[in-house]
């Protein structure tokens, strides 16, 4: 087993497209990191420069001590799974499980005792003399994993493993990579576009956008502390609600984010954790929070803490829980063309146009509430924000403004 | 008449239409069949005993002419041919297939510009280039196997090229990926992955070129004389000024056609594949 390490790594292919810029990134031993980014963000050819099917154009890129720029693929002793599986369509399962151990050239009964081990592991001994062409989706998934597995290489390397699935699989196969990885204790680099997978399986997550890292961490630190607009956008499902608002003094009680024709009051110890937000005060900040992190204000709340009385517009039950859009009669400071701007820092369209309904008069706001929620299409239900959970972002530059006790 | 009625009156005629067309297509190789069947005697007076079939050709072919030595001259040359037709096919489609190189589009469109010059143009610089080889180096191409293979191969080559690239074009980059990984060179990867996964598309074009050496005949009847004379040129001696053998020259005709009928229908599948993808994809 070994770590993975980017320092510096730029790959710029030779029409001039930077792919990745300026990575350094470390995948720690035994560890699963995952890779996570909308399409375009670089995170595949980050993986295949490990994988040394593409040449970094300058840094350094370790496995374990060894600076493998140079290093041919076969002499990489990684093992990599494809999301298109890659099977050798001419061999049978046997003959793709066994290709690799026979190029190194294992001895035989060493070569059939760890072919046998890993295909009883994955349930693939049945299928050992099939091909390719005769498997399921999930077979043919479980003898890529297999073919990986039988190397027992010092890092597993695997390109959206789990997109060409169907869901219910997928869910499957999320916690058996997970349970595999825990068995085996080998260094997973996972890449994929799917923020869910990212959260769920990974000791920690790399955020990629546009070749460059915007944030690695674990995925509650990734949740609850982005460090920009695009990672809070991106994390997430439902995506958080960002508001763009104005910050001013409301009386000595102390300062309002207004939106639209709301105010929400902001309680003293959110402003007082964040010295930088006073820069903003008479000015744009956008205001972020999870869908979760809004309650129904049934009872009495507590006096300044953020509340909304909106309008709903529509609700989605999912089962335990209920998504209660609402939304903002008029809203003159959310343009079309600030949007844009949200969207240009890369935050998901689907985000953005959430926030918007289709005239891009009003916001519109989503909040998680629990299943039979008394709220009804139409009516305006009083909304309470935790004031814990708020996260304000730079309007220019979509960072964070940071909390100092956090 | 009824719409309905039209629709399926029109219908039955293009059926009708379709199954002529055909037997127009078929009727000289079931005229050759059925004529193969008959004797000297019934093909002179053209009074044909369909139902009283006659042997005699099939049997006494062999000893007329030197049949075997031109069977076995097309059958070396066409393989010949085709063996380094394909091979060249496979480097140089898996080339224009997979890398980017400077120059890739000009060489594609020479390749298919050559087919759009007529075979018979090459006929005098090569018979020309044959003789002035055989005086001025050690080459005897004139009437030799090695100068037919050359020939075939040469000229069958950029169509299986094209025939080629279309199957590698098929073969997901990923695999070759993966055996690199597995602990493949490149080349080894190309060897150990990609050929076989081409096997049909191989196949294929191997019997693609086969069929168009077996079937030349401009070329083979004037650059061969004895040694190397192949079975179109050769069947034609069962008809000379001194004797008229066409029972014989018919069944040679019917021996000369199976081994390449069975050719082509045992990969006539993968050779429709291989010429419409690259159409589609070109």
């Amino acid at each position: 087993m070994a770590s993975i390490t980017f320092d510096g790594v730029t790959k710029e292919f030779p029409d001039g497209t930077v792919a990745v810029d300026d990575l350094s990134l470390d995948v720690g031993d035994g560890e699963f990191t995952v890779v996570v980014g909308p399409s375009g963000s670089g995170k595949s050819t980050a993986l295949r420069m490990v994988a040394g099917l593409e040449a970094a154009t300058r840094g350094t890129l370790r496995i374990g001590p060894r600076v493998v720029n140079d290093v041919p693929p076969r002499q990489r002793d990684i093992a990599m799974v494809f999301q298109s599986y890659a099977l050798y369509p001419h061999m049978t399962v046997a003959q793709n499980l066994a290709f690799a151990l026979r190029m190194q050239r294992v001895p035989k009964p060493s070569l059939l005792e760890r072919l046998a081990r890993v295909a009883k592991r994955l349930a693939i001994d049945e299928l050992l003399n099939r091909r390719p062409g005769q498997l399921s989706g999930g077979q043919r998934q479980r003898v890529a994993l297999g073919r990986a597995i039988v190397r027992a290489p010092q890092a597993f390397l695997m390109d959206e493993p789990l997109s060409n699935l169907d869901a219910k699989l997928r869910v499957e196969m999320r916690a058996y990579l997970q349970e595999l990885h825990r068995e085996l204790g080998t260094t997973i680099m996972y890449v994929t576009h799917d923020q869910t997978e990212a959260l769920t399986m990974g000791d920690r997550v790399a955020v990629m956008r546009d070749g460059r890292l915007e944030q690695v961490a674990s995925p509650q630190e990734l949740y609850d502390h982005p460090v920009n607009l695009f990672v809070a956008g991106f994390i997430g499902s439902p995506a958080m609600n960002i508001l763009r608002g104005v910050l001013v003094r409301h009386d000595d009680a102390g300062l309002q984010f207004r939106f639209g024709d709301q105010a929400i009051a902001l309680p003293e110890h959110v402003t007082k954790t964040r010295p930088d937000l006073h820069q903003h005060l008479g000015g744009e900040v956008l205001l972020g929070v999870r869908p979760e992190a809004i309650a129904l204000a049934d009872g009495p709340v507590p006096p300044n803490a953020p509340v909304v009385e909106l309008p709903v517009v529509l609700t989605e039950l999912l089962g335990s829980d209920v998504l209660v859009h609402v939304q903002t009669e008029d809203s003159t400071l959310p343009s079309a063309r600030q949007f844009d701007a949200v969207e240009d820092s890369g935050m998901s369209t689907a985000a953005v146009a959430a926030k918007q309904d289709d005239n891009g008069h009003g916001t519109r706001l989503t909040a998680r509430l629990p299943a039979g929620s008394r709220v009804a299409v139409g009516e305006s239900v009083p909304l309470v924000m935790g004031p814990d959970r708020l996260h304000f972002f730079d309007p220019v530059s979509f960072e964070i403004i940071p909390a100092t006790d956090t | 008449m009824s719409a309905v009625g039209g629709r399926r009156s029109t219908r039955i005629a293009l059926d009708v239409l379709t199954w002529v067309v055909l037997l127009v297509m078929l009727a000289p190789i079931i005229y050759l069949l059925l004529a193969s069947l008959q004797d000297n005697l019934a093909l002179s007076t053209g009074n044909f005993e369909l139902f009283n079939p006659s042997f005699d050709g099939f049997r006494t072919m062999w000893s007329r002419v030197d049949y075997t030595h031109f069977l076995i001259n097309s059958i070396v040359i066409s393989a010949g041919a085709a063996v380094l037709a394909t091979a060249f096919a496979c480097t140089a489609g898996y080339a224009l297939a997979r890398f980017r190189f400077r120059g890739a589009r000009p060489y594609e469109l020479t390749i298919i510009g050559t087919q759009l010059v007529p075979g018979s143009m090459f006929l005098l610089p090569v018979f020309l280039g044959f003789i002035w080889l055989g005086k001025h180096s050690f080459l005897e191409l004139q009437d030799s196997r090695v100068g037919m293979v050359i020939v075939y191969s040469a000229f069958f080559t950029p169509v299986s090229i094209y025939l080629m690239r279309a199957f590698f074009v098929a073969v997901p980059r990923d695999i070759e990926d993966a055996a690199r990984i597995d602990g493949c060179t490149h080349f080894g990867a190309f060897v150990r992955v990609v050929l076989p996964a081409t096997t049909p598309g191989i196949a294929a074009t191997f019997v693609y070129s086969f069929l168009m050496a077996f079937d030349e005949v401009l070329f083979a009847s004037q650059l061969t004389q004895d040694d190397a004379r192949t079975l179109p040129i050769g069947i034609r001696l069962f008809v000379s000024a001194h004797s008229e053998q066409y029972a014989q020259l018919l069944a040679a005709g019917v021996v000369s056609t199976l081994p390449i009928m069975v050719a082509f229908f045992a990969t006539q599948r993968w050779l429709v594949k291989g010429l419409t993808a690259g159409a589609v994809k070109g």
